[in-house]
């Protein structure tokens, strides 16, 4: 029985003129992402090779301990991802890269150690044109599919009450569970196949370029996007058959559902994210400096004064170079973290709070399997810490291997003075990994699945007890 | 057969739109149940189709109680609605192939179909043509194929001659006898005074959801219906009672 309806569903969808604009669309926009990409991505990886080429070449180029120590790895840049036209994520917005130099002078041949610093994106300082929206996969699916559903959704039920259909169908021996349940899989097939062609065609495009490698990893993260996908797809479905079995005419339906589209996937993302950015100020650039040009002013007094109690006693002078090397790269290195800190609790706040609307979430679940967007960030920032404790280990445990050194790391003289080979320095991998990716997306995926559900029982509920 | 026992119907706010109605229909007789708009008509035919619930009072088909077992008892009902729409891009064909498979039919012929569509006077190459391009006469013609080809004991009809031209409403009636030949229980609800007295074998007046008055086949032949139904439904005096 759910089979007849569905079919006739599709039958009446795949005959009207909406089937038609819907396709011609979502096959235009995916040709258009699919083109963009093929031309983009091959630039994007140069630009990433050209520059970790550079940073390991400089790194290799040292081969004593002390300047190994001392000067850090360099910059350490984010792999961008194959998938970068699934989802843009914002990443104009991001940092490529961190980096980790030394930039304290304590005193005239006394430096710091290197510390990690993360640098801002100001992706809009050359660029006085309004931001043009970014035709991604998360677009197409975030904005246009949920559309083009409220308009398949939107006369389901009261369409069919309009016309007296409704009346005839359940005046059978239907069950309304199995009407809507028909109804609910004929518009789900009805814009599924053509946004999975349309799909098909755009991968067929980028996996058929020569500069675009696709890896079995990429294949399963686009197997779960496209699950995502459906099921963002089911979620305005339930909302569309909610709002049409809640009225009399489709016109009001119509009104509702694009009131309601307005509301949850335009005005909650943008104004919800601003609101809540402003409950929590992060340090600005200007304090951060103030602060760290007052930290690195206290740090030499100190030293400087207690230098003069160290003429005539070098041990004790290395003793103190070295406290103060150290003192000076960990408070260096406690700022960045703390305005870094700052700056991800502001950004995961509005995302917390923008969770309240699904193109959010869907958004979020898109950027976490293609590696872009905030959550690939803070995952690119994780590498780049456990990179820098590897450095840092790696350092030491050259100095311990070597019988020769006094161990005193962080002066030159008390460091093991013995070549190091450039191959045996740790080079930075930014891995994704797709289990904590699984991890990260938990909450979303959950929300999402939730909203789904509630919709889904709501439209139940209110279709078996409306009078037809 | 088709009964209503104690049928009430009240809508929030305690709008009575169906009293205590109690009336019988056997197979092979036409029951029409006359009424101005408001009257409880289509409510009563809701509640026959589980379309709402009674607030108290039962219906039954056959044996079935209809508010206990709606699914059973819509396998013995068929429904004629007043503007019967269709599924506009289907054509007659499969509109009515598609409502004979929801009542039940696992498989039927093209050649069961076009008999049907025949049946009920729709010209042959309306068959494959989209109901969109159907007058109001030859949807209701469908309408009645459906309810035709469902082959239920008891057919509902909602007002079925509302907008029909004179032979169209002529055709219709028609098919209701050919219906009623074959021994369906008809209710037909209607404020068509004369098509119902051409066609009922009893009549029932229905004012405020209250059935004031059921007429047998002799008294519609011999009393004058419209002036009955006027008393009733408008509390309209005739001439000749008047000057008395």
């Amino acid at each position: 029985m759910i089979w007849h309806i569905t079919k006739r569903e599709l039958y009446d969808n795949l005959n009207s003129l909406r089937f038609a604009l819907a396709t011609v669309l979502l096959f235009v926009l995916m040709l258009i992402n699919a083109v963009i990409h093929v031309q983009e991505h091959p630039e994007r990886m140069q630009k990433y090779h050209d520059a970790t080429t550079a940073s390991v070449s400089a790194l290799i180029s040292r081969t004593d301990l002390f300047s190994i120590a001392q000067e850090g790895p360099g910059n350490l840049y984010k792999k961008p991802s194959s998938l970068y036209f699934c989802a843009e994520g914002g990443d104009i917005f991001l940092p490529d890269y961190a980096y980790g130099i030394s930039r304290v002078q304590i005193a005239n041949n006394l430096r710091a150690f290197w510390s990690l610093y993360y640098p801002g994106a100001f992706p809009n300082v050359f660029n006085v044109r309004p931001d043009t929206v970014k035709v991604d996969w998360g677009f197409v699916i975030g904005y246009v599919l949920s559309l083009i559903t409220i308009l398949f959704t939107f006369d389901s039920i009261s369409g069919e009450r309009e016309r007296g259909t409704l009346r005839l169908m359940l005046s059978n021996s239907v069950p309304r569970h199995t009407v809507l349940i028909g109804k609910f899989l004929g518009a789900l097939v009805s814009i599924s196949v053509p946004f999975t062609f349309a799909i098909l065609m755009n991968l067929s495009i980028i996996s058929v370029s020569s500069d675009v490698h696709l890896g079995a990893d990429a294949w399963i993260r686009l197997i779960i996007i496209f699950i995502i996908a459906i099921l963002y797809l089911c979620l305005f479905i339930a909302l569309g058959l909610l709002v049409s079995s809640s009225v009399q005419n489709s016109v009001t339906s119509l009104v509702i559902l694009l009131l309601t589209w307005c509301v949850f996937v335009i005005f909650i993302p943008s104004t919800f994210a601003s609101i809540a950015s402003g409950f929590s100020s992060p340090m600005t650039y200007d304090e951060y400096f103030k602060r760290r040009n007052q930290n690195i002013k206290e740090l030499k007094e100190e030293y400087v004064a207690l230098l003069q109690e160290t003429r005539g006693f070098p041990d004790k002078k290395i003793q103190i170079d070295n406290e103060y090397v150290a003192k000076g790269t960990e408070q260096e290195e406690r700022l960045s973290q703390e305005q870094l800190t700052q700056q991800i609790s502001q950004i995961e706040l509005a995302r917390s709070v923008t969770r309240i609307s699904p193109v959010t979430l869907m958004q979020h679940l898109l950027e976490v399997f293609v590696g872009t967007g905030f959550e690939r960030h803070q995952q690119f920032l994780d590498n780049v810490q456990r990179y820098a404790r590897e450095y840092r280990e790696f350092v030491t445990d050259m100095d311990r291997a070597d019988p020769n050194s006094r161990h005193i790391i962080g002066v030159r003289e008390g460091m093991s003075q013995k070549p190091v080979n450039p191959e045996s320095i740790p080079a930075f991998e930014d891995e994704i990994s797709l289990s904590r990716d699984f991890n990260a997306a938990a909450i979303d995926l959950f929300l999402l699945i939730l909203f789904f559900v509630v919709l889904m029982s709501g439209t139940y509920l209110r279709f078996i007890s409306v009078e037809v | 057969m088709l009964e209503t026992r104690e049928l009430t119907k009240v809508y929030n706010e305690n709008v009575l739109a169906v009293n205590e109605l109690n009336l019988k229909v056997e197979d092979g007789e036409i029951y029409v149940v006359l009424g101005a708009n408001g009257a409880g008509k289509s409510t009563t035919i809701s509640m026959l189709l589980n379309f709402i619930e009674p607030t108290s009072g039962t219906a039954l088909v056959g044996d079935i109680e209809i508010p206990k077992f709606p699914l059973e008892a819509k396998k013995h009902l068929a429904y004629v609605s007043e503007n019967v729409e269709l599924y506009r891009n289907f054509t007659a064909r499969q509109n009515l192939s598609f409502f004979a498979k929801l009542g039940g039919r696992k498989k039927v012929s093209n050649a069961e179909l076009d008999e049907t569509l025949g049946r009920v006077g729709l010209a042959e190459e309306a068959f494959t043509r989209r109901v969109k391009t159907f007058s109001k006469g030859m949807r209701q013609r469908l309408g009645i194929a459906i309810a035709i080809m469902k082959d239920a004991q008891a057919v509902l009809l909602d007002e079925p001659t509302s907008g029909l031209d004179p032979k169209g409403g002529a055709d219709f009636l028609n098919l209701l006898r050919q219906l009623k030949e074959e021994g369906k229980a008809i209710f037909m609800s209607t404020h068509d005074i004369f098509r119902a007295k051409e066609i009922a074998d009893r009549i029932g007046i229905l004012v405020q959801g209250n059935l004031e008055r059921e007429l047998t086949r002799d008294e519609i032949q011999n009393e004058n219906l419209e002036e009955l139904y006027l008393h009733y439904v408008a509390g309209y005096e005739p001439e000749e009672e008047a000057s008395e």
